[in-house]
Order: structure tokens, then C-alpha cells, then sequence
């Protein structure tokens, strides 16, 4: 594969997917700058790995894979380890002290602190499959686990999350 | 598959959570990722090569000869091409090597650097000062008692822009009085942008660090088995870098023990204001 036709392609991925992996990023990490800073690494990877990525089925799930790894990558560090915590910061201010215009509701701000509060596999499964739209299957492969795993995850996780779903939701629609 | 009620309010919610979420990235950022991309392509290929061929002391030279395609007239060539990055790795030598080759070799591959200011004259780029003065502060902070850090300068990592040298650094050996091996402590002093940082390129996996000293207004650390990095930006714009390897590469197969510096120690010496570039 030529480089000017790797360029190509490398820039059409990104103008069309690059929002859509910072947000799913940023569900994962609930930090805007390291949202950014995952995708940065992994737009990097993406581009250094083209020829085999493209060779892959889908170019898509090849960055969804990356960014999920870079991700698991981040918090081995040391400094990154997650750790339960009863009280947990003010995300909207997290970072270097400038606020992001996110979440600023008190129904985000629920659900994102909900969100960080779940171990991070769960976390994982819910994003690609309740935000990225993935299947049980789709999900098991792009984490390497079996479709039981996700499964017994994804339950997990709804139970988990069921209190600050039902809170905002409209009366009409009322929760099992 | 039919989603629960839970499972449809719960994709709902997250979009909605996520939608606020943009930061529109322009053409010439994704022509940064791309350079970004390159040079990890290349990194990769000069890793495998060096491995292969065991010829240790020309990464440049391997970086180089390894991407021929890359050699081409693109507008991303000539970027890279003045890159200050891809010209600072001059050939390390180890404490007990003799006299190394300077930034001048390093400057023969800068393309659109080559009208600048002559930098890298002498055995240190003419530098030797500065760089010992550099390995002292590292010394103060790492090694007070003077038992690790290599005492004499012998290598020289420098980069250069077209308005002169922007980058200036080196590697000292770090030994184990008790111990074989032989490990590495680099700083690196920079008013490029820290995306185009040696030690940056040179490590993965970099995170903001959330306590920052005084006068600091960005900080990353990076740890890997091998060791670890900083960087520390100052208000004036000024980077510090500051990595340990058990490992000094060039110069040793077998690590140093014992090698047990904090991220903590090494902000501390990042943060040193002795840190500058020499006035021009």
C-alpha cells in the first residue's frame, strides 16, 4: 500500500470517526483531556498499524480495539489504578482546573459518576455494547473474553446502574 | 436480539452523556497524527532491524534507511525532515566510551534546519558546559551520594530549529557498586513542543500528572518494566524530560540493578529551574 493512499484513507477515518471515539473514550475514562489523549494514541497506532489494520476485517473495530487497549494500558499505570472510592471527585473540573462543558446536568453527572463507580470491565461491556451498538458476540471479540462473560457483565452492570436510570426516567416508561 | 427497556434507556442516556463531547480536530492535526504514525512505523522497523543486524550505534542511520519510502517530496516529508525529533538521536556512547560524535552528525540529516545556526561543534556540540552542569543537577536530585550516576559527560542529544537549538540533552550511564549492568538516565531541556520531545517519542503510554510543582504548568509521566519518564513544562515554555531505562541500550546487554528511582524523584529533578537551554 502506497503512502499517499494510506494518507487518504487515514485522514477519511478520522474526519468521520474521530468524534464518535472521543465520546466513546471519554465514557471509559469520564476525563475530556485523557478522552483526547487516548484517541491521540490511538489514531497513532491506527495510522503505524494501516497496511494490517486495513487487511483486518473492519478498519473500525480495529481502532475500537486499540482505543479499548490503550485504554486498559492507562490505568495499569501506577499513578492511573483505580481505586473504589466512597466520595468521588467533581469530574465537570477534573484535569488541569479548566472546565469541561459536560455533564453539566445533574442527570449526566448520575450517570457518569454511576459509570465510574462500575469495574472497569463492566464499564468496558457497556460502552461497546450500549454505546457502540455492539452485539454479545461483537462485544466478546473486541475484548477477548467469552459471550458468557459478557453477558453475566452486561447484568451486572444494569443492575448496577438500574437506580440512576429509573431516577430521570419519564413516568411513562417506567423500569422492570 | 430485542434490547430491554433498560438496555434502550441506558444507550439513550449514554448518547446523550457523550453528545456534548467534541473537539473538532482541522486537516493539519490529522496530518500530525499521520507524522505521529510515521514515526512510530519507523521506530518499530528501526527496533526489529536493530535487533536483527545487532548494530547498535546507528539508530539514525537505520531510522532512515529503514523507510525509503518515506524519502519522497510530500509536504509531510520536508515536516518531518525539520522535525527536531528526528535529528536528535545522535550515537550514544557510554561513560567509559571515549569521545562521541556531537549534534553535527544529527544536523547532516535536518533538511530545512541545514541554513540554521551551526550547532554541535566540538566533542560535546560545543555544550560540554551546559551538560555537565545538567548531569550535576541530575545527580543532586538521584544520586546525592554519588554512587550511580556516571561522572563524566560523553554524549550529546541536541535539536535544532531553523531559528537555532531548541533541544539539548544527554544520557549518562548508571551503575550498581555492588552489581554488573549498566542503566541509563536521560535528560532532555526543550522549548519545542513537547509532542516533539525525544524522550516523548521515544516512550508510550504518557498521563497528565495531577500534582504539579510550582512554576509547572504541565506535567506527563510515562513507566514502562524497563523504567520510567517525565516531562515537565514551565510557564516560559521550556520542557524538561528526565527518563531512567535499566537498560542503557547502546551501550550494555545486561540492565543494572537496583534502579529503583520514583516518578516522584524524577519531578523533582524535572522541575529543577537549573534546567535551561545555553543562550544563543
Amino acid at each position: 500500500m502506497r503512502r499517499a493512499e494510506v494518507d487518504e484513507a487515514f485522514r477519511s477515518f478520522v474526519a468521520t470517526r474521530h468524534t464518535r471515539l472521543l465520546r466513546a473514550a471519554y465514557l471509559l475514562c469520564g476525563d475530556h483531556y485523557l478522552a483526547e489523549d487516548l484517541v491521540q494514541t490511538t489514531l497513532v497506532k491506527l495510522y503505524a498499524a494501516w497496511p494490517r489494520a486495513s487487511r483486518a476485517d473492519s478498519i473500525d473495530a480495529y481502532a475500537r480495539r486499540v482505543l479499548v487497549n490503550s485504554h486498559r494500558d492507562e490505568l495499569r499505570r501506577p499513578w492511573r489504578r483505580e481505586r473504589p472510592a466512597e466520595h468521588l471527585p467533581d469530574d465537570a473540573k477534573h484535569g488541569l482546573g479548566v472546565e469541561v462543558k459536560v455533564g453539566v446536568d445533574g442527570e449526566h453527572d448520575d450517570l457518569m459518576e454511576a459509570l465510574r463507580r462500575l469495574p472497569v470491565g463492566q464499564r468496558r461491556v457497556v460502552v461497546l455494547r450500549h454505546y457502540w451498538g455492539l452485539s454479545v458476540e461483537e462485544t466478546a471479540a473486541d475484548l477477548g473474553v467469552t459471550t458468557g462473560t459478557v453477558k453475566s457483565q452486561t447484568s451486572r452492570a444494569l443492575a448496577a446502574l438500574a437506580r440512576v436510570l429509573s431516577a430521570h426516567q419519564p413516568a411513562s416508561g417506567g423500569m422492570p | 436480539m430485542t434490547a430491554h427497556p433498560p438496555e434502550e434507556e441506558l444507550a439513550r442516556r449514554l448518547t446523550a452523556l457523550a453528545e456534548p463531547v467534541r473537539s473538532p480536530l482541522p486537516p493539519s492535526e490529522i496530518d500530525r497524527l499521520a507524522r505521529l504514525g510515521r514515526r512510530r512505523m519507523r521506530r518499530t522497523r528501526a527496533a526489529t532491524t536493530l535487533a536483527v543486524s545487532g548494530l547498535a550505534a546507528s539508530a539514525v542511520a537505520i531510522g532512515v534507511s529503514a523507510a525509503p519510502g518515506d524519502r519522497g517530496s510530500s509536504p509531510d516529508d520536508a515536516s518531518y525532515a525539520s522535525d527536531p525529533a528526528a535529528t536528535t538521536a545522535a550515537p550514544t556512547a557510554g561513560p567509559s566510551s571515549g569521545p562521541t560524535s556531537g549534534p553535527t552528525s544529527g544536523s547532516s540529516a535536518t533538511g530545512s534546519c541545514a541554513s540554521g545556526p551551526v550547532e554541535g561543534r566540538g566533542p560535546l556540540g560545543g555544550h560540554g558546559a551546559t551538560l555537565r552542569t545538567y548531569r550535576d543537577l541530575l545527580a543532586a536530585h538521584l544520586d546525592p551520594t554519588g554512587q550511580h550516576l556516571a561522572a563524566a559527560v560523553s554524549n550529546v542529544q541536541s535539536g535544532s530549529d531553523r531559528c537555532g537549538l531548541n533541544s539539548l540533552g544527554t544520557k549518562l550511564g548508571w551503575s550498581s557498586p555492588t552489581g554488573p549492568g549498566l542503566g541509563m538516565v536521560q535528560v532532555e531541556v526543550t522549548t519545542g513542543p513537547w509532542a516533539q520531545a525525544q524522550v516523548r517519542m521515544s516512550r508510550e503510554g504518557w498521563q497528565r500528572l495531577p500534582d504539579l510543582p510550582t512554576g509547572v504548568v504541565a506535567g506527563w509521566a510515562s513507566e514502562d518494566q524497563s523504567g520510567r519518564a517525565v516531562g515537565l513544562t514551565r510557564a516560559d515554555g521550556t520542557t524538561v524530560a528526565v527518563e531512567v531505562d535499566a537498560l542503557f541500550g547502546n551501550d550494555s546487554l545486561t540492565p543494572v540493578d537496583g534502579i529503583d528511582l520514583s516518578t516522584e524523584q524524577l519531578v523533582a529533578a524535572a522541575a529543577d529551574p537549573g534546567f535551561v537551554l545555553p543562550a544563543p
